[in-house]
């Protein structure tokens, strides 16, 4: 990751870090990470749903969207299985993908979303746009898991 | 500085670089503050991406009024959230 990425990041991840925490969540960083790796306790509003692992990883920030992918738990090299994955719209543990345009693998699939309503959008602080996304997709189901 | 009885009102967007703010009469609806908003960061409602309001935890309903969401505050904060649509 270039020395840009990591400077914008530095300044982007305290906001992040506070909106996980008001939603009593959490965003990991550790050493031994690559820098643009992160991964995002996500509690749902209902608390009685266990938290969900969202691995999340850039390469250019913040104009590339990052990887998004749900683990059984931080550090978890391999993708999870279905109850690692939120059962919501989009949301595809079958084929390892969050198919939406604030994910690589989304615009990945959909060449067309490169440009329009759909194109990526490096303005603001997108790390907390993509999280907020994620948090609130995953309410939107109640926290219930894909399986 | 806001009219007696007039609503500081602040719009924030994770994908906007400022906030947007402007001073409201209660009755004006969290609609029309939407609009406005979303106008003022310059995001067009493209039918592909829906565009809320969310406050204390919860999504505004567009009908609630910036009075009703303030209370006996002088000032209210409003995010803006987004709901994408999926491949």
């Amino acid at each position: 990751m270039d020395l840009e990425s990591r400077l914008r990041l530095a300044g982007d991840v305290p906001a992040v870090e506070e909106f996980l925490s008001s939603t009593a969540g959490r965003l990991h960083h550790r050493d031994q990470d690559p820098d643009g790796l992160f991964w995002a306790e996500v509690q749902p509003n209902n608390g009685e749903r266990a938290a969900f692992t969202a691995r999340i990883e850039w390469t250019v920030y913040p104009d590339r969207p990052p990887s998004l992918v749900f683990v059984e738990s931080i550090g978890a090299s391999g993708v999870g299985a279905p109850s690692a994955w939120p059962g919501a719209n989009g949301y595809r543990y079958g084929s390892n993908d969050v198919c939406k345009p604030f994910t690589a693998e989304g615009q990945r699939l959909h060449p067309e979303w490169s440009s329009g309503p759909h194109s990526w959008r490096s303005t603001g602080n997108p790390f907390l746009y993509v999280v907020e996304n994620v948090q609130d997709d995953i309410d939107r189901v109640d926290g219930r898991r894909a399986g | 500085m806001p009219q007696p009885h007039e609503i500081k009102t602040t719009v924030t967007s994770a994908l906007a670089e400022h906030p947007y703010q402007h001073d409201y009469a209660p009755q004006v609806t969290a609609a029309s503050v939407l609009s406005d908003a979303l106008a003022a960061f310059g995001f067009a409602s493209d039918g592909t991406t829906r565009y809320y309001l969310f406050h204390d935890g919860h999504e505004v309903p567009p009908e609630a009024t910036v009075g009703e969401l303030a209370g006996h505050a002088r000032a209210l904060h409003l995010k803006l959230r987004t709901e994408t649509t999926n491949g």
